[in-house]
């Protein structure tokens, strides 16, 4: 049997660790929940995970940050940005790949791109 | 006829009047003084005939005495004679100034004369010859007749010469009066007109001059475009119509500043909703990102025929029209606030934004046709923006031919607007009534059904062009079509040169 896969989400809306706990859980995903940067470096550092999903913007520590950190620990870590904000910023999405991102998913995002998302970084991780 | 020539025209017929009287007056003295030069030789004439009846006279006189004195004594005669003679001669010298009749006269009074000479000579000869019986015995009355009629003849001459006199006087009488006269009434006559001819010309221009004072007036109390009619095509005709021009371009560029007062008002009503929108959007997309995940999590999961099914699904439906209206709005706020442009292909647009709009064109059974112009200039523009202008004008004709149709792209030099390009989507659809056409560009106005429009494609692609000091036009007829008509500037050749 395949072991379960772990997935960790760094945000600050509550709502998000329910709407995923509610339909990955399901699905045989083991999800762990961070509320901001900070957090979610510490979650990391104690164990690797198969994805995270970050927020981009948070308290104490931001989305772009962490995933550079996270990058710094674990060159190989599959990391998803989310973001809620499509940045005026042009090429918002090129710097996150840039950074090591796997990808991006704007908020409100739909379950099929979230299954879309989720199957990209997997298939690139298995 | 200009004002100028007018002025010189009537100065020109000032200096007429003034030497047409005076030549009336030297023509008119000089032969006046002809007239009176003829009557004072009437006049000298008709004295020197009267010496001569004086001499003549004495004459007769003289040949009587010789008659009854018996001795030869001529010496009275002879005086006689030469006053006689010398009269004759002062005469006859005049009478050449005079005509042939008058000569023949002259004449006649001479030969006279010359019978009268030849009895006092005969009655000489007999008295020196000693025959006084035979001058006493010599009948007298061929004597008196001759000298009655020198006589008379010396009178009658001298009557003529008299009423000659007078005929030159009348005349030259009647000449004044009638030079008087003439000038008197020529110059009442030129007066008259000149006042005639003044008097209107200061009418007119009293009349050209208080319209230009009152249009001036007018325009000072804010009447732009006011037209004020030109009389007469003159120097003031030309500031009358210089006039009405400044009129219409002061009206126009009103008009214009007002034009660009309210594109600078909606400008900012955009820009504010683009801020409003920006700032708002982040807060909107997390709740509605957990309300849109949950209702499609919980759909997946349910049967078909679970109760609770239709009110998810419309959570789901309702949550996801939120999610285009926030994205219409950042997109929205994104487009109005990116300024940056650069040289670009209006075709390259076109064709990168085609993909896009396909997948909904072909959906609807829409054909998509290209008229582009392969040697179209570059447009200075924000390539991004510009595509969404396209992308916003083919889904409107997208959502007005529901039952299919075709979408024109169409660009090409603008003949309408020099150094612009048009870039043209024509539509075969519905059609835009025109009590709607002024309204279609506000922001939130739609005519789409509640939840397919969210009121800001047109209100985006209006904002866009301005922003590009573009505008936009269309041509709209109800059942057959639009055709919205976007007008950009080309790029200035010499940054061309520079990207080259």
């Amino acid at each position: 049997m395949k072991a379960l896969k772990s997935i960790l989400v760094v945000d600050d809306e509550p709502g998000f660790h329910e709407l995923f706990r509610f339909h990955l859980e399901t699905l045989g995903f083991v999800i762990d929940s961070a509320f901001d940067g900070t957090q979610g470096l510490e979650c990391f550092q104690k164990r690797p995970y198969d994805l995270v999903f970050s927020d981009v913007h948070m308290p104490k520590m931001k989305g772009s940050e962490l995933l550079q950190k996270i990058k710094e620990i674990n060159p190989e870590q599959r990391v998803v940005i989310m973001n809620s904000f499509s940045d005026p910023e042009a090429g918002f999405e090129q710097k996150m790949q840039e950074s090591g991102a796997v990808t991006c998913l704007y908020k409100p995002f739909e379950i099929d791109q979230l299954m879309a998302v989720l199957d990209q970084a997997m298939g690139v991780a298995q | 006829m200009t004002l100028r020539a007018k002025l010189w025209g009537l100065l020109v017929a000032l200096v007429g009047v003034g030497l047409t009287m005076l030549l009336i007056f030297v023509v008119g003295l000089r032969i006046n003084s002809r007239y009176i030069e003829n009557a004072m030789l009437w006049d000298r004439h008709a004295l020197a005939v009267k010496d001569m009846l004086i001499a003549a006279n004495s004459y007769s006189e003289a040949v009587h005495s010789l008659w009854v004195e018996v001795l030869p004594e001529d010496e009275e005669l002879r005086r006689a004679e030469r006053a006689m003679d010398k009269a004759l001669d002062a005469s006859r010298s005049l009478a050449k100034h005079f005509d042939q009749k008058e000569q023949a006269e002259e004449a006649e009074l001479a030969e006279v004369y010359v019978g009268l000479r030849e009895i006092g000579e005969n009655i000489l000869k007999l008295q020196r010859q000693g025959r006084s019986r035979q001058v006493l015995g010599l009948d007298q009355t061929r004597f008196h007749k001759t000298r009655d009629l020198l006589n008379e003849e010396i009178i009658e001459r001298a009557r003529e010469e008299e009423d000659g006199a007078r005929e030159w006087q009348a005349r030259s009488a009647k000449l004044t009066r009638r030079i008087l006269w003439m000038g008197t009434s020529f110059l009442i006559l030129a007066w008259v007109f000149g006042f005639i001819i003044v008097f209107h010309h200061v009418r007119y221009l009293m009349r050209a001059i208080g319209g230009l004072r009152e249009g001036l007036r007018k325009i000072a109390a804010g009447e732009l475009g006011l037209q004020i009619p030109v009389i007469v095509q003159d120097e003031l005709g030309n500031m009358a119509q210089a006039f009405n021009q400044m009129s219409r371009d002061l009206e126009e560029a009103r008009e214009e500043m007002k034009k660009a007062q309210a594109r600078m008002l909606q400008s900012e009503k955009l820009s504010a909703v683009g801020q409003l929108a920006g700032g708002v959007a982040h807060e909107i997309n997390n709740p509605l990102g957990v309300i849109l995940g949950f209702a499609q999590s919980v759909v997946r999961r349910m049967k078909g025929d679970d109760p609770l099914s239709m009110p998810l699904k419309a959570i789901e439906r309702e949550a996801l029209r939120c999610k285009n209206l926030v994205q219409s709005l950042l997109t929205f706020s994104r487009a109005t606030q990116d300024e940056r442009l650069s040289g670009t292909d209006p075709n390259a647009a076109i064709l990168e934004s085609l993909s896009l709009i396909q997948v909904r064109s072909k959906i609807s059974g829409i054909e998509l046709i290209q008229e582009l112009d392969i040697a179209l200039p570059a447009v200075k523009a924000n390539k991004n923006q510009l595509q969404q202008v396209i992308i916003n004008l083919c889904n409107n004709a997208i959502d007005a031919m529901s039952r299919g149709g075709r979408i024109t792209l169409r660009t090409c030099v603008s003949q309408r607007k020099a150094d612009h390009v048009e870039i043209q989507v024509r539509d075969t659809g519905a059609g835009i009534p025109p009590e709607i056409q002024a309204r279609i560009f506000e922001p939130f106005f739609t005519t789409k059904e509640v939840g397919k429009g969210t009121g800001l494609g047109l209100a985006l692609v209006y904002e866009i062009i301005q922003k590009h000091e573009g505008s936009i036009e269309l041509q709209s007829e109800v059942g057959h079509g639009t055709t919205f008509t976007v007008y950009l500037p080309m790029e200035p050749v010499r940054a061309m040169a520079a990207v080259r």
